[in-house]
């Protein structure tokens, strides 16, 4: 795509350069050629040339007029100035309508002109806008806060609801908000977590049910399974006690809900931390011969059948498939899952992976052997207390010796001590007396009550874990701050903010130290903490919640192409795809590669499943590796990822509408422009023209913006689109599309540049500094919680400027977001 | 007062995801009724996503070819035939609140849709912390019939996990994922797990004196935290109070449930309660334990007020149970062809076939001298009409409940009638007149 601002930041940096190398860009712009005054004035010209036609007071096209603006004082009307440099930059303005355009040095004078003033601006009077006071923590974070706080981890996600997205995230503090039901969900979700924590014993059982999704293909082993099987599923599951637990097993049925026959004992193991604690073994089916007209592709096995008695015993096979064994009480792995005594040789020509038919339809079955289809854990019963877990380490510091009936002033010195650190970490702060004292006195309250030491802290833990300051993370402004006034965040606040950024958590003891001690004014220890913190494990929660909206990687689970189309897309396909993209993002993130290879790399990350989708050969197993991909591979950068092209499909086809818009939003940064009133209905006579000819999805997406009110949207959606074409959708690569069409990908982007083809296209997004802008505007919703604003926009310039400098490394961008105005400073209430 | 008598089956079943679940002693907590109460006193709102099967060029499954009473059922309402005398079908009604209009032109069509049903208000066009619509009906009732029962009202939903920058041209995903709104800019989030609706209904399990001891926990913690927001208050500027404020009404509002449940005692005694295990797999069997609970709640006078989203607007679930693999919003827009307008009619027909189970549970329980269905309102239907053209006039709408003769009728208002007429004469029917809801302009006539 065309750089506008390329160019003339060369040319004018050349001239400039032996004069001050160390002046900051903007200045270096300014400093170059004429007055200021005189700048202006030219620059007003060039706007008067070419958008005062629309833009003037008399037409005031789009509600805005240029003409009334004084150009000699840009800060003014910075919001304004702001969108002409957003539409001139991605080239949207003025309109390729066949209109006079300014050349590109023109383009990029105003532009140089206009972001000159406003940085400098910036640099001045720093505007780093105001987040809200109170931003409580989504789920993710609770869940992440919970796991470091008392080293427990537990899938919150049948707990607490979902949150809701904003700007393309669901971290944005003003949508975070606290309803009455969400606070009972809380104090239920403190109470089961607490007892957790602590071991203090439940008052009831608990009931937990995990299927297997319907779609997962269990031929095969899986990842993170036991060497030697199939199938099934793994569970890591915190049990509360030392103490008994049942655990039962259902297999999946047939279409009409009946066992299926395989001439083969299938035989389900249950083990506990690798542990066998049960085996249940399907009996082989006495099959009767199958007609010789069954014998077919799939080893004439599907059609044979079972004697009505024994198919109805078969039914009832795995009626007591449950075991009641002893288990200790913390965090343990559950694997259930079928021995594979003999893989066996796949005959036919379909491929193993393929999912299960759905129910209802007449289809025999199709699978080779026995598949999972839900596993339930109850417990505990004849509980044994506590034991020894991680999290009773974390939060029992110490223990008062001897009787404990009553509250001692030695078990309550004991109380004080476990909150003054818990406190502390919960509240991401340093803590006086009086913020220990509240849970002090639930721990005196709660002992007495039920005469336990532990009771007393488990009561104390749940009021901690619905207390305001650790479900909101609160930023006050500093005593005395005038109001509307600018101020630096303090240390500890920046903690959170950089914990919540890159761990989607609360800050751990290392960070929460340095900023007590007020070293991360010091830019290199900032930098250190920073450059720690990406490298640590919690970062992955930065890959999962940051990657997995951007690239909308979350949506994957909702992703079910029509079977009858892509038999072969499975749950075992689905999960392949997400981890692609995940353990590609944080290679880049890692490795602190260029953004750009986010993009453009040579490499990405397969197993055999998701290797034979991308016709890669040779790569065998379920576990996952880096590869280099051919040179002339498509697959380059995440354009080529299944996962991001099947959630931007249709069930049943590609979308060349849903993928340009994702290009656009999510790469190029340009909202596609709102569909007027009163939209007429989609053309109805389909898939053939007026002579009865099959038009292909790139013909009919162009009647449809034949029609002039359809174009102002779909003109640059499809057209952006189609470079993906190549891709159906679930991602691989094809030359003819649903109807055998031949594959075009040619297109054009907004801003009237062509490519022939993926290569072209992906080649004109590196150029881009859209996308590298686009990249940097992400980030810093996602590290600000909050939507951008039109002064946030110097910020960004800056991040992507200074990143440009080395290389656009991830680090740098990401430090980039950390040092910018609007993350270390913030402006007091009105 | 709550007057107990025993009058729920010892052992009852809820069926679905293949677990069942006992309730034991749930006939504990039925409560007599006062005579002079009003005999319709509860009120539901079930609704269907990305309209129905119809379309303004001579296909319609939905609307019935009578006129006047109700002698024929349309192909989608057939389900309804055995509740045909308290079924009323009215037609004519739109939502201008959703329409397009000059500032947001057609965008966000669906969210508008969805925000709109129950306020009558057009929502605001943000992704951001202002976020607003209006208060919706089921909360103006639960103002009233919510007074006295653990939960003023219930949120359920069958889709809810949000998807990422999927929702629609520049509007929150908060406008999409439920119907109440308790004030403009607060959205009741709604449920989809039926566990955690069964905990939120009949509390953890456990005995009464563990459960009472709970509730004195819980409330001495909300204590707490309700002190601990005022506190924060003070370290904060006046213009940062308002949201405090705001979660200062949340945990008095959570303070009164747990009151409420004190008070009711013994009554809401659940001991040794099974709970549901989760989100059952196929479409159908999760509608199904939805209503299920519904259906408990309403027997055990729980909650009085439930909105039901059969589904999000934009959803893309297949149905292959019933032979539909095309994405529930991608069959919507059907491009006016007659045989695709025929697949939606049999998903549209599937979700009333599981509302009309759930009716046949109400109409066979007992309450006071009648049945549930008696002292019952429903509010069926959809927000969008024709959905291939996203059309916001000629919804889909039925009422059905109330005595048995109380329906049997279609009324057919005139085009473009505003829909919140349709909710005032609703909460006229269940006690609770209103003057006027979003953008009403008078009442339906729904007496026979």
């Amino acid at each position: 795509m065309i750089d506008v601002r390329a160019r003339a930041r060369t040319r004018c940096a050349q001239a400039a350069v032996k004069l001050a190398l160390l002046v900051p860009v903007s200045l270096l712009l300014a400093a170059c050629g004429p007055s200021r005054e005189q700048v202006a004035a030219a620059q007003r010209a060039t706007l008067e040339r070419y958008c005062f036609d629309c833009h003037d007071d008399g037409e005031r096209t789009a509600d805005l007029s240029l003409e009334s603006l004084d150009a000699g004082d840009v800060v003014a009307d910075a919001a304004v100035w702001e969108r002409v440099v957003r539409k001139l930059e991605s080239g949207l303005m003025p309109p390729h309508d066949g209109g006079p355009r300014p050349t590109a040095a023109e383009a990029s004078a105003v532009l140089a002109w206009l972001e000159g003033e406003l940085d400098r601006s910036a640099e001045q009077e720093p505007n780093p806008g105001r987040t809200v006071p109170f931003h409580r923590l989504n789920r993710n974070e609770y869940r992440n806060a919970v796991r470091d706080l008392l080293a427990l981890d537990v899938d919150v996600s049948a707990l607490l609801p979902g949150d809701d997205a904003s700007y393309g995230f669901d971290n944005i503090a003003g949508v975070l908000k606290l309803s009455p039901t969400l606070l009972e969900r809380y104090l239920a979700a403190a109470d089961k977590l607490s007892r957790l924590a602590v071991g203090t014993a439940a008052p009831f059982v608990s009931i937990d049910s995990f299927h297997v999704p319907d779609d997962r293909s269990q031929e095969r082993r899986l990842p993170d399974m036991p060497f030697g099987t199939r199938g099934g599923l793994r569970i890591d599951y915190t049990f509360p006690e030392d103490g008994e637990y049942v655990f039962s097993a259902a297999l999946a049925r047939d279409l009409n809900e009946g066992m299926p026959a395989y001439p083969e004992p299938q035989v389900l193991e249950i083990a506990i931390d690798r542990q066998r604690v049960a085996i249940f073994t399907l009996a082989a089916a006495n099959l009767l011969p199958s007609r010789p007209e069954d014998a077919d592709d799939f080893g004439g096995r599907m059609n044979r059948r079972v004697a009505r008695e024994e198919q109805q015993a078969r039914n009832r096979a795995d009626e007591d498939w449950s075991v009641r064994v002893p288990v200790k009480a913390g965090q343990r792995e559950v694997t259930v899952t079928f021995l594979d005594k003999a893989a066996s040789l796949v005959t036919g020509k379909r491929e193993p992976f393929l999912r299960p038919f759905p129910r209802g339809l007449n289809i025999p079955e199709g699978r080779y052997g026995s598949y999972l289809r839900r596993v339930e854990i109850r417990g505990p019963y004849a509980a044994a207390g506590a034991g020894h877990t991680a999290s009773r380490e974390r939060v029992l510091v110490c223990r008062p010796a001897g009787a404990e009936a009553r509250v001692t002033p030695e078990s309550e010195a004991c109380a004080r001590q476990i909150f003054a650190t818990l406190v502390r970490r919960a509240y991401r702060r340093p803590v006086q007396d009086a913020d220990v004292a509240p849970f002090v006195g639930f721990y005196r309250q709660a002992h007495e009550e039920a005469g336990s030491f532990e009771s007393g802290i488990q009561v104390a833990l749940k009021a901690l874990l619905v207390s305001p300051e650790f479900l909101f993370r609160v930023e006050r402004d500093p005593p005395g701050a005038a109001p509307g006034s600018v101020y630096r965040l303090g240390d500890v606040e920046l903690a959170s903010r950089l914990s919540f950024f890159l761990w989607s958590s609360i800050p751990d003891d290392e960070l929460l130290r340095a900023a007590e001690r007020g070293a991360l004014g010091n830019a290199r220890e900032l930098e250190r903490q920073v450059r720690r913190m990406i490298a640590d494990p919690r970062a992955d929660a930065f890959v999962a919640n940051f990657a997995g909206q951007w690239l909308y990687l979350r949506n994957l689970d909702a992703v079910i192409p029509v079977q009858s189309v892509f038999p072969n897309f499975d749950d075992t396909l689905r999960e392949g795809l997400r981890r692609e993209t995940e353990l590609f993002f944080a290679s880049v993130l890692r490795e602190d590669r260029s953004v750009l290879d986010l993009l453009n790399a040579d490499y990405t990350f397969v197993n055999e499943r998701v290797a034979r989708h991308y016709g890669l050969p040779n790569i065998k197993g379920s576990h996952f590796r880096r590869v280099q991909l051919p040179a002339d591979s498509p697959r380059r950068g995440v354009l080529g990822h299944g996962s991001l092209l099947a959630v931007t499909s249709h069930a049943d086809r590609t979308s060349p509408v849903v993928r340009g818009h994702w290009v656009l939003e999510n790469l190029l940064g340009a909202e596609p422009p709102a569909p007027p009133a009163n939209v007429p209905p989609l053309d109805a006579t389909g898939l053939t023209d007026g002579n009865g000819k099959m038009l292909s999805l790139r013909e009919r997406l162009a009647a449809h913006r034949a029609n002039p009110t359809c174009a102002s949207c779909h003109a640059s959606m499809d057209s952006v689109g189609f470079a993906l074409e190549g891709f159906d959708a679930t991602g691989r690569w094809r030359t003819i599309d649903e109807l055998g069409m031949p594959i075009e990908s040619a297109g054009v982007f907004p801003d009237g540049t062509a490519f022939a083809d993926l290569d072209e296209f992906r080649a004109a997004l590196l150029q881009s500094e859209r996308f590298r802008t686009t990249l940097a505007e992400k980030l810093l919703v996602y590290a600000l919680g909050r939507g951008l604003e039109h002064y946030d926009m110097p910020a960004v310039r800056a991040i992507v400027r200074d990143a440009a400098v080395k290389g656009h490394r991830f680090s740098e961008l990401i430090l980039g977001v950390v040092e910018s105005t609007p993350f270390r400073m913030r402006r007091a209430a009105p | 007062m709550i007057v107990t008598k025993r009058a729920l089956p010892r052992r009852t079943f809820l069926k679905g995801g293949g677990a069942a679940i006992g309730l034991p002693l749930l006939d504990a907590m039925v409560p007599a009724f006062a005579a002079d109460a009003p005999p319709v006193k509860r009120i539901g709102f079930v609704y269907l996503p990305n309209g129905v099967a119809k379309n303004f060029t001579g296909i319609d499954y939905w609307t019935p070819k009578s006129e006047g009473e109700l002698t024929e059922l349309s192909t989608i309402l057939a389900p309804l035939a055995p509740y045909r005398d308290r079924l009323t079908v009215i037609t004519g009604l739109a939502q201008t609140a959703a329409e397009a209009n000059a500032e947001d032109g057609a965008t966000g069509d669906h969210t508008k849709a969805t925000a709109a049903w129950l306020t009558g208000v057009r929502c605001k066009r943000t992704e951001g912390a202002d976020i607003e619509c209006g208060v919706s009906a089921d909360q103006i009732a639960a103002e009233v019939l919510g007074r006295e029962t653990v939960l003023p009202s219930l949120e359920l939903s069958i889709d809810l996990s949000v998807l990422a920058g999927m929702c629609d041209s520049a509007y929150s995903c908060v406008y999409l994922n439920t119907l109440s709104w308790s004030s403009p800019t607060t959205p009741n989030p709604s449920e989809n797990n039926p566990r955690v609706v069964f905990e939120r209904l009949f509390g953890n399990g456990g005995t009464t004196a563990q459960r009472a001891a709970l509730a004195r926990q819980n409330k001495s913690i909300l204590d707490f935290v309700g002190q601990d927001f005022a506190r924060l208050t003070r370290e904060l500027g006046p213009a940062d109070r308002v949201q405090v404020d705001e979660y200062l009404a949340a945990v008095r509002e959570v303070e009164r449930r747990i009151e409420t449940v004190a008070a009711l005692g013994d009554a809401a005694g659940l001991p040794a309660l099974e709970r549901p295990p989760g989100i059952p797999e196929v479409f159908g069997d999760h509608v199904e334990l939805m209503f299920e609970l519904m259906w408990l709640a309403f027997k055990a006078d729980l909650t009085r007020v439930v909105t039901f989203m059969l589904g999000r607007e934009l959803n893309f679930r297949t149905y292959p149970e019933i032979g539909l693999t095309q994405g529930h919003h991608t069959m919507s827009h059907h491009q006016e062809r007659p045989e695709n307008i025929e697949r939606y009619a049999k998903l549209n027909t599937y979700q009333t076939d599981l509302f009309a189970g759930f009716l046949s549970r109400l109409a066979s329980t007992a309450d006071g001298d009648g049945t549930l269905l008696d002292r019952s309102l429903f509010l069926y239907g959809a927000s969008l009409s024709n959905p291939n053209l996203h059309a916001h006039f000629d919804l889909p709408l039925c009422v059905v409940g109330g005595p048995a003769g109380s329906g049997g009728r279609i009324v057919a208002e005139p085009a473009n009638t505003p829909m919140p007429n349709l909710l005032v004469a609703l909460l006229d029917r269940v006690g609770v007149p209103v003057e006027a809801i979003g953008n009403s302009t008078g009442s339906v006539n729904l007496a026979a």
